[in-house]
């Protein structure tokens, strides 16, 4: 057995090693991909179902938040025609 | 054949749905439009601002409980009609603020521009072929955005200018969301019940109505 022979083969080794490390850094990618996938389609619906919850109290909000401003300037102006009279 | 059967079987439950959601959201117009009767007719012992204080966190409550008490359906009724009644109690100022800025045709104006709108905007969200319902999630966030900017307003007051472009783009986003809530109800994609679906139009235009009536009276500034 030469040197060159030992090289080859500690470099056979070598990549062998790398191939199954890889293998495994696949399968556990997979895997990982795979509860991603499961975490996004949760994510999706639960911001789905938010959604579906929050629009109408959203637009009622805004309803009331226009309708205070109105109330403000309406007594703003009610009160300024009270003191001109 | 089957097909055939299938598709007529299944149009007029959507149907039926449709006019029922139809018919409480008139009916929840007829009833506001009671409530701004009785608000203007009782408005020296109204007009503060604790009773609204008071009327605005009824309606918020009865909006965000809305999905609880829309299935129970007598006490449904009462409930959506009392929303519709304290709505309608609520629009006494800004009514009574347009009513002094512009007079009877600036509210007139506003009332024909909110029906046009509405109008066009259900008829787009009823016939239109292409799928709205990705438009959900824009539309939640714009609503937010103009929550945002309207709390802002209240402590730093801005111009005419910014409050038209303001009030054009809340006109624009409810407007798509009538576009938006007419086809979902169409189709009856989310088994909503109908009560939650008229309030949510009633919600659209009355919003419609309030964002031409800001726009109006900034254009006259």
């Amino acid at each position: 057995m030469t040197s060159g022979d030992i090289l080859n083969f500690s470099l056979s080794i070598g990549f062998i090693l790398i191939a199954i490390f890889l293998s495994i850094t696949l399968f556990y990618i997979v895997f990982i991909l795979r509860d991603l996938s499961q975490a996004v389609n949760k994510l999706k619906k639960t911001a789905e179902f938010i959604d579906k919850t929050i629009r109408q109290p959203l637009k009622i909000t805004q309803q009331i938040l226009l309708k205070s401003k109105f109330l403000n300037e309406w007594l703003k102006e009610r009160s300024s025609n009270r003191k001109k009279s | 054949m089957n097909f055939s059967f299938e598709r007529s079987a299944s149009l007029p439950a959507d149907n039926i749905f449709f006019n029922k959601v139809l018919g409480y959201f008139g009916l929840a117009l007829l009833v506001s439009a009671f409530g701004v009767f009785a608000g203007f007719q009782f408005a020296s012992i109204i007009m503060s601002k604790g009773f609204y204080f008071l009327a605005f966190i009824i309606e918020l409550g009865l909006v965000f409980t809305a999905r609880s008490w829309s299935q129970n359906l007598p006490l449904g009724y009462f409930l959506f009609a009392l929303f519709a009644f304290i709505s309608g109690i609520t629009a006494v100022p800004i009514l009574a603020f347009a009513g002094a800025v512009g007079g009877a045709p600036l509210i007139g104006k506003a009332l024909l521009a909110t029906t046009a709108t509405f109008i066009a905007a259900a008829i787009v969200g009823a016939t239109t072929k292409r799928n709205l319902s990705g438009l959900g999630g824009i539309l939640s966030i714009s609503i937010i955005g103009m929550i945002v900017v309207s709390l802002i307003g209240f402590f730093i007051p801005w111009g005419s200018g910014f409050e038209m472009l303001f009030a054009g783009f809340g006109v624009i986003i409810f407007s798509i969301y009538t576009a938006y809530d007419f086809q979902k109800i169409r189709s009856n994609q989310q088994g909503e019940s109908a009560l939650t679906a008229a309030m949510s139009l009633y919600l659209d235009i009355f919003n419609i109505f309030l964002f031409i009536l800001r726009l109006m009276i900034s254009l006259r500034n």
